[in-house]
């Protein structure tokens, strides 16, 4: 209404002014954008007067009372001012966006806009447009766009937490994350970390940041090197993404925008399984019906005795087999209808898609209307937002709904308040299981199962899991359980956070601003776990019910005073001094039935058979006090300097006796340097820059680490009052523990070119992280199982380089293209004498079902792997243990005649195998806009690095992932020949690269061994040496397979410890922003349509069995092992904006 | 004006907000639930809770490699495998280092607070530290005692390994000193803290004084003298040693209310050890009831067996089945040979792979398929023929269901009990007795009547375990099979075992070495002790034989696991090395293998106190 009085007034006065006036006439035009939108709310004006006319909603304006000759200021935030001298007639305007505006100035630590120029440290905002708004996590929106940082989705799913690594790892700590600071509050970002090895799940509900709106975003910046985050402190170790939202200021009048998008999940591509072989047993491992030879295993595998005689010979059996777990049986094409585990009889053939066709769509829509407006002294900016999104599988879906209110006013020329307040309300429910272990041999589900039909085959009449001893339908289907828990089971997490925020601005003088802001971050989450009873009508007295709740109250408080003045023509100082308040408290309650529940499917708590159990605790108290200034100073405008202090007093590095480090000291310095305003250039040179900078932050330690003691716990026996008991903490801790230290320095350049239509960023960067806090694991006999340190020195240097182009750009067609390319190179400098020489980093060398770590050890890079299941090579040493000869070919077991195969031999050390960490990364972005059309894409690349895949691994062993194919017929490179021992012929035959040492004594079927002679290599004779000689089979390739990957006898192999390289199509996006007189005809401002696909797929994968590359377990730092089996989800998605 | 009203009052806000903190920190930084000040009462609990040789990692590893090694166990047909694929992975035992840790947190704060009264708990800890060192010797040969457990009070980081030979004197010597501790009237004990003994301090007396057995016995093959000479010490010491049920270390760590594992034991499900035939025949031979309390009865009740009969599939009952009933005039079941519940123990044969003996019974024991199968109408059930071990005598959370016809009902025991472990009873004591004595190393009391009582002592003590395990069939028949008989002790039963041909004393070693080795059924790892140091079972054999293969030589069953060489980069490495050269052990990985010898380092290269022990199955 307001705004309506004001332009009304403006109107007015303008006519007025009008009728006033001498040979003036009116002037109209258009104002629009290079896309062809009428740009709203531009003002133009006489300049030098107050008469001025604001662009109505078509994009035109009238201005009155201009004479020939006055020079017209066309002018809006967001794009370059245009001065037009006007000679007559209408005047149509094409604003550009303004790069000294949108480029020019970028968000950097505490929030504080800058100029990029005068900055000398990399810095990259991403704008909002820039961003899906669609994905759940906004890290994944950030996927490819900037130099220097290593995102990956996770094996998490729709809410879970994604990796996000920013040069390198700096600590030894799992946690590598930057922080996540949204208007000034900073987020936890945690980490989820479940045992690849022993949890088959990882049920990520996801922390905080599922919890933001990003259609509220305005830019996201993204602080790297020390220098940019040394304002953090403490805190600014991993770097900083700082997320500033959007607010009414500097808009004019009143703006309605409506957005809804819809759309669809859907697992797009699977991994590769193989089709061939059915249900049965590798080679030699059992004795068959229907064969030949216990070799034989290429026939219906059912166990001999029962059946015999008793099968007709054309209807085959394959109900008591199916699921049993191993799949080197009959070939689908050997019988044409076979027996199924229901009985009926079913063409017998592999479901070559029945991976993808366990998944549905999943189905989203996300609606957002904002509100912002505003005038001279008043802003407001208020959104609303409901996402609701449904999983790939069933049950599963998070829905959230968030308002953010802003709002801002000019009490006077002296004192601005500004407040806002954002609540969200998330609901993250039934996190996916790994179901794609069921695929594997694992579970129950064999090649012949058809998931899109049995996914909801499980139930029995009566409620509980379908059995053949209730007489149920289902009864024998495979897979019950896995989808009982999946459509049964239920837990809802629900989330909400409350983040009010007050600001005063009050300028004491021209040079002097003071501004206090306080804020609070209010997450409350509570979860609710319902687990049915599922034996029949779920009367058996089993399932549970559990209730939990947690709070963090974060309080953050600053007080600064901001200068800046000119001091004389030359020069400019700037900077400010700032005072902090910092508290955490966090709280978790749980409850929960004990022994099942007395009335079935009833959930509340004193439905528990036995007492209901509980726990409860205060945690995370963390206060951290600080002061910091900076201070600027900028040369003629082309050199720039910069200096920040900061101080902080954290109490999470204080011991319980009060003593400790807890004071600590973070400086940086940097410069900047623009050459081309100094020297004359060339002309082609528009911008030429030069910076660098060094630095220090830290990073001290979780609240309580420190001060573990003994903990108590009481439990009852054979007393009715409770018995106690007292245990020792497993750790010792150093009494002096100071924070981790990150000294860092670096250098860039940013340099353009053709107005700016060629431009390259570059950074080289080197950080020692030194002073590690780190758990050592002691030897286990010294009764304490790990220290607690500081030591160590870690080194991440590298290159970071963007170079964004525009080829080609006219009035209605441009095309830009832009690339980033990231290297880093981490070395490991120094640790603890504690460790002799590495730390367990994530996995196990010598232990699990990877028997691969990785591990920080000196001289190595962070993320060194080792394991001692590398094939043991034929090496001769000498007593230094120098290599003197051999051959350096895996090293092979005895024939093992039982299986028809032999083995690689373990390494039994750990050696060093490889590396985790990837040589570079890489993305593609392009866009391309045609008049009112737009489409962009991008692209991301990783190449080098090992991934470890758990369901390549056993998929592989146990036959059913395509690496299992290998050498298993003619078609799949088997050789042919006829056994020695059962006079069979065989397509099966594979001939291991590798060498029986000498004086092995390899069976023979006649008795006598064949005796292994010193061959060329004078260890030994090669496998196909002795093969030619006649002393052995070609190993049958169903057992070489099986136990080449089997838990008891695995070595490293190329099927499932691999370089992972990939390039991922990562997102497409067409936008259509229909004609404005289309749009005002429905009295819309703007309306613009878009289509987004987000994950298209791999255009590359390097994984033998193209399972999803970025499906690593978890987000800890150092892990490299893949443990979910994963397709590629894409999410398709279809937006609506309108503007009013 | 009101601008820098404003701004002092905010001022003064930010100040007070900025300063009054600091002094907090400390208090902040505190856990609330952490305690800085120890209760050794409340530690000496926590050892307790801790202490247990035979955990889920145990059966999970260890236990099928016993069994199969000694043949006391059976899970199918023996082969190169059953002598182990991959050994590499071994549940050492180092409970022993945990139970150190807590007996050292406990001198430390009596010694800083002067509080020798509390110097039992202290004891309690020492007690259980020797007792699970004991069982690790077992496995590693020289351990780190001396020296571990100290890192935190300033000892060494990387402790020494201390040889068995001294360390079996410094036990002796320890447990010497405990007695003394435990004999000393000025301490103090909470009755509900010690979960063990209730604090009866006497009781923990005769535990260290017996404890010293344990360790003489494992002398005898390299020191018999010294072993006599230990064991002479225990028959005189004041404290008295465990001669009665009620004196048995014996105990449940938390009632049903405290639930989880410390109440019931492991949640994970262990795959018991199946039964051997050889061992079953000689436990049913000597009516040994112990038979009902450590293994399963199979599915074969007169119901199913009278069911099979009336489906015509008599001929797929197991023969054994078929010789132990009568049948009436028509065909049907009639009555029990050997009666209930003895024809329901049924182990698998001891047969190699492959072998002729292999290939004529595999039908009925290794692959029958739907043989022992019913099918009514829709429903169908399988029935087990074989008795495995019983796993509620290991963990209290395990359902049991009846075996019924298809179609009948569905009678189940799905409560979970609190579980009871045996550790060391007077049965066991009383054979150590008894073989010392009839070995000559001591002199006291007689041989006849140390084994006689070891044996009856040994039968009462499981029993009251089977029964407070609450294990299927202990005390009902569930009221299904008229037939069906209750497994618990009756009277006269001990009587009429010792009355048996194989139990009957006659002074010969190998009944008391039998006896041992039913007594340790379920204690594996004292089990392979026994089997290993004495010989027995022994090939040939008139009561319990050991099969000596064709295929495999008796040199080839490993008598230890295999030693990992450490990571070159563990800092124990050296010290590791150096102490597996002094014991002439060769650290390497498989090298029991898939390639079997005639004799492998894992049967040569012996423990020290295995130097001079008989190969298995070699008798003594």
């Amino acid at each position: 209404m307001k705004n309506l009085f004001i332009r009304l007034s403006l109107v007015f006065a303008l006519l007025a002014a009008g009728l006033t006036a001498y040979a003036q006439t009116t002037v109209r035009g258009t104002v629009k954008d290079a896309a062809g939108n009428g740009v709203i709310g531009a003002s133009v004006f006489v300049q030098g007067t107050q008469n001025g006319a604001i662009v109505d909603m078509d994009g035109s304006f009238a201005l009155p009372g201009v004479k020939s000759g006055d020079v017209l200021v066309v002018s809006c935030i967001g794009y370059a001012t245009q001065n037009i001298t006007w000679t007559g007639g209408p005047v149509n305007v094409v604003l550009a966006e303004d790069a000294e505006m949108l480029e020019g100035t970028v968000v950097t630590a505490l929030g504080i806009r800058r100029d990029q120029k005068a900055l000398g440290y990399a810095v990259t905002e991403i704008k909002s447009d820039q961003l899906n708004p669609n994905l759940i996590n906004p890290v994944s929106a950030l996927q490819g766009k900037v130099a220097g940082v290593e995102i990956n989705a996770s094996d998490g799913g729709m809410f879970g937490r994604n990796k996000i690594l920013i040069r390198g790892a700096s600590t030894l700590g799992k946690n590598n994350q930057p922080i996540f600071v949204v208007d000034g509050i900073i987020l936890d970002n945690d980490v989820v970390d479940p045992s690849a090895d022993w949890d088959a799940d990882n049920l990520d509900y996801g922390n905080s940041l599922k919890n933001l709106n990003p259609d509220d975003f305005e830019s996201v910046s993204i602080l790297k090197g020390a220098a940019a985050t040394a304002l953090y402190g403490s805190r600014g170790l991993n770097g900083a993404i700082i997320i500033t939202t959007k607010s009414g200021k500097g808009s004019h009048g009143l703006g309605v925008s409506v957005t809804q998008t819809i759309g669809i999940d859907k697992v797009t591509s699977g991994p590769k399984f193989q089709n061939v072989f059915s249900e049965g047993y590798p080679a030699g491992y059992g004795q068959y019906f229907d064969c030949e030879s216990r070799w034989d295993v290429h026939r219906m595998n059912v166990w001999a005795d029962g059946h015999e005689g008793t099968v007709p010979s054309l209807l085959k059996i394959y109900r008591d087999i199916a699921g049993f777990g191993m799949s080197f049986g009959a070939r689908f094409d050997a019988y044409d209808q076979v027996e199924w585990v229901d009985g009926n009889l079913v063409p017998f053939q592999a479901k070559e898609n029945n991976f993808v066709d366990a998944f549905n769509a999943g189905f989203n829509t996300n609606t957002n209307i904002t509100l912002s407006g505003g005038n001279d002294r008043s802003s407001i900016y208020a959104s609303i937002s409901e996402k609701y999104s449904t999983g790939t599988l069933p049950n599963n879906s998070f829905n959230r709904f968030s308002t953010l209110l802003k709002a801002s006013h000019k009490l006077n020329d002296a004192i601005e308040v500004e407040s806002s307040v954002t609540f969200t309300n998330s609901e993250p429910r039934n996190a996916q299981p790994n179901i794609g272990s069921q695929f594997i041999g694992e579970g129950e589900f064999d090649r012949t199962y058809d998931a899109k039909y049995f996914r909801d085959k499980y139930k029995g009449d009566h409620g509980g899991i379908a059995s053949t001893a209730h007489g149920d339908k289902w009864g024998s289907i495979p897979g019950r359980g896995v989808w009982w828990s999946i459509w049964e089971n239920e837990t809802v997490q629900k989330e909400t956070v409350v983040r009010p925020n007050l600001k005063i601005t009050i300028k004491l003088a021209p040079w002097l601003k003071w501004v206090t802001d306080g804020s609070y971050n209010y997450y409350y989450t509570r979860r609710e776990q319902k687990t049915p009873d599922s034996s029949y009508a779920n009367a058996g007295g089993g399932g549970g019910y559990r209730l939990e709740n947690s709070t963090q109250e974060q309080t953050n408080l600053n007080t600064n005073f901001l200068f800046d003045f000119h001091v004389n023509e030359d020069w400019q100082l700037g900077g400010f001094i700032r005072g902090e308040y910092f508290n955490n408290y966090q709280e978790a309650t749980a409850a929960w039935t004990d022994g099942g529940l007395v009335v079935p499917n009833r959930y509340f708590l004193s439905n528990s058979k036995n007492p209901v159990k509980g726990s409860g605790s205060v945690s995370g108290t963390k206060r951290m006090l600080s002061l910091a200034g900076q201070f600027t100073a900028s040369f003629r405008d082309l050199l720039f300097l910069e200096a920040t202090a900061r101080n902080d007093w954290s109490s999470a590095l204080v011991y319980a006796d009060k003593h400790g480090n807890y004071s600590y000291f973070y400086p940086s310095f940097s410069a900047s340097w623009l050459i081309h305003e100094t020297f004359d250039m060339p002309k082609a040179i528009s911008f030429w820059k030069l910076r660098a900078s060094i630095a220090q932050v830290g990073n001290d330690t979780s609240p309580y680490t420190i001060n573990t003691a003994y903990s108590i716990s009481n439990f009852l026996h054979d007393s009715e009052s409770g018995t106690n008991y007292m245990s020792i903490p497993g750790s010792v801790y150093d009494q002096n523990l100071r924070p981790e230290r990150k000294t860092s320095w670096e250098l860039g350049t940013d340099f353009r070119v053709l107005n700016n239509r060629l431009g390259l960023d570059a950074t080289f960067y080197k950080e020692n992280t030194r002073d590690q806090i780190m758990s050592v694991t002691l030897p286990g006999a010294s009764g304490v199982s790990s220290a607690f340190i500081n030591a160590g020195n870690i080194q991440n240097m590298g290159f970071e380089v963007a170079l964004n182009t525009t080829p080609i750009e006219t009035r209605n067609f441009a095309w830009d293209l832009n690339f980033t390319w990231t290297k880093n190179w981490s070395k490991i400098i120094e640790l603890s004498d504690l460790v002799a020489n590495y730390i367990k980093l994530q996995g196990d060398a010598d232990y699990g079902n990877y028997r691969v770590g990785s591990v920080a050890k000196v001289g190595g890079t962070y993320g060194i792997l080792m394991s001692d299941a590398a094939p043991l090579k034929d090496y001769t040493y000498d007593e230094e243990g120098n290599i003197t000869g051999g051959s350096g070919l895996p090293v092979l077991y005895n024939w093992q005649s039982n299986y028809g195969t032999t083995l690689y031999r373990r390494s039994g050390k750990v050696e060093e195998v490889g590396n985790s960490v990837p040589d570079f990364l890489g993305s593609i972005n392009t866009g391309l806009r045609f008049k009112r059309f737009q489409i962009r894409a991008s692209f991301d690349a990783r190449f080098g690095g090992y991934v470890a895949s758990y369901p390549a691994h056993y998929g592989t062993a146990y036959g059913y992932m395509y690496t299992a194919l290998e050498g298993a017929d003619a078609a799949h490179g088997g050789i042919s020949y006829t056994s020695r021992w059962d006079g069979i012929s065989y397509d099966d035959g594979v001939i291991p690269e590798g060498i029986f040492p000498a004086g092995t004594k390899i069976p023979q079927p006649s008795g006598d061994p064949y005796v292994v002679g010193e061959g060329q290599w004078g260890t030994g004779e090669t496998f196909r040496e002795v093969y030619e000689k006649g002393g052995v089979d070609p190993c049958h390739a169903s057992s070489w397979t099986y136990f080449t990957h089997s838990w008891s006898n695995f070595t490293l192999r190329d099927s499932w410890f691999t370089k992972l390289n990939y390039i991922a199509f990562r997102d497409l996006s067409v936008s259509w922003a229909i004609p404005d007189k289309w749009a005002n005809a429905v009295k819309c401002q703007g309306v613009t349509l878009q289509a987004n696909a987000h994950n298209l797929g791999y255009l590359m994968n390097s994984l033998p069995n193209k399972e999803n590359p970025e499906a690593v377990r978890g987000t800890a730092a150092a892990e490299f092992r893949i443990r979910n089996l994963q397709g590629v989800t894409t999410y398709f998605t279809f937006t609506i904006n309108a503007r009013f | 004006m009101k601008a820098t009203k404003i701004f002092i009052a905010l001022s003064l806000f930010a100040v007070v907000g900025l300063t009054s903190c600091r002094d907090k920190f400390a208090e902040l930084n505190m856990k609330p639930d952490a305690v800085t000040t120890a209760e050794p009462s409340f530690l000496a609990t926590r050892a307790m809770t801790l202490f247990e040789i035979n955990d889920y990692l145990f059966w999970f590893y260890n236990q099928s490699y016993y069994y199969r090694w000694t043949q006391m166990g059976n899970s199918g047909v023996f082969s190169e495998g059953s002598y182990g694929m991959d050994a590499s992975v071994v549940h050492r035992q180092t409970g022993y280092i945990t139970m150190l840790s807590y007996k050292n947190d406990i001198e430390s704060f009596i010694e800083a607070n002067d509080r020798q009264d509390a110097k039992a708990y202290a004891a309690m800890c020492g007690v259980l530290a020797v007792y699970g060192a004991i069982y690790a010797i077992d496995i590693t040969g020289d351990i780190q005692y001396t020296e571990a457990s100290k890192y935190r009070y300033g000892g060494p980081l990387t402790p020494k390994y201390d040889h068995v030979e001294d360390l079996f004197d410094l036990f002796v010597e320890e447990l010497d000193e405990y007695i003394k501790i435990f004999q000393d009237d000025t301490q103090v004990v909470v009755a509900k803290q010690d979960i063990i003994y209730n604090g009866d301090m006497k009781k923990w007396a005769k535990l260290a004084n017996t404890l010293k057995l344990k360790v003489a016995v494992r002398l005898l093959a390299n020191n018999s003298a010294k072993a006599g000479q230990i064991a002479q010490g225990v028959l005189s010491n004041s404290a008295g040693y465990i001669d009665s049920v009620d004196d048995a270390f014996i105990f449940h760590k938390a009632d049903a209310g405290t639930g989880g594992d410390l109440a019931y034991q492991t949640g994970n499900s262990v795959s018991m050890m199946g039964a051997s035939q050889n061992v079953i025949d000689f436990m049913i031979d000597s009516r040994d009831p112990r038979v009902r309390f450590f293994y399963t009865k199979n599915g074969f009740n007169s119901k199913i067996i009278q069911e099979f009969i009336t489906e015509g599939l008599y001929d797929n009952l197991p023969p054994f089945v078929q010789e132990n009933i009568n049948l009436d005039a028509d065909g049907n079941f009639e009555s029990y040979k050997l009666g209930e519940p003895w024809n329901r123990y049924q182990g698998r044969p001891v047969v190699w792979e492959m072998s002729d003996e292999y290939e004529a019974m595999k039908g009925i024991y290794f692959d029958y398929t739907d043989r022992y199968q019913l099918t009514v109408g829709e429903a169908k059930k399988s029935y087990s023929i074989f008795s495995s071990l019983t796993e509620e005598m290991i963990r209290g959370r395990v359902d049991f269901t009846l075996p019924t016809i298809p179609g009948g009902p569905t009678i189940r025991d799905n409560d979970d009990v609190p579980w009871w472990g045996m550790y060391l009873g007077a049965g066991e004591t009383n054979l150590y007795l008894a073989e010392l004595r009839q070995l000559g190393v001591i002199s006291t009391g007689s041989a006849q009547n140390y084994y006689e009582r070891g044996v009856t002592l040994s039968v009462q003590e499981w029993d009251k375990v089977a029964g407070k395990n609450k294990i299927p069939y202990y005390g009902t028949t569930y009221g299904y099979d008229p037939l069906e008989e209750s497994i618990e002790l009756k009277d006269g039963e001990i009587e009429a075992m010792l009355a048996t041909d194989a139990v009957k004393w006659d002074g010969s070693m190998e009944k008391i070495y039998l006896q041992q080795l039913m007594n340790f059924t379920m204690l594996a790892d004292e089990m392979y002790v026994t089997a290993r140091r004495s010989g027995y079972p022994k090939v040939g054999s008139d009561y319990l034989p050991f099969v000596k293969f064709q295929k495999a030589e008796l040199a080839a069953i490993p008598r230890r696991f295999e030693f990992s060489e450490p990571a070159p980069t563990d800092i124990m490495h050296d010290i590791r090395m150096e102490s597996l050269k002094e014991q002439g052990l060769t650290p390497g990985k498989n090298q029991s293998g898939m390639g079997f010898a005639t004799t492998t380092v894992l049967n040569t290269e012996r423990l020290w106190q295995d130097k001079n022990a008989p190969q298995w199955g070699s008798g003594k």
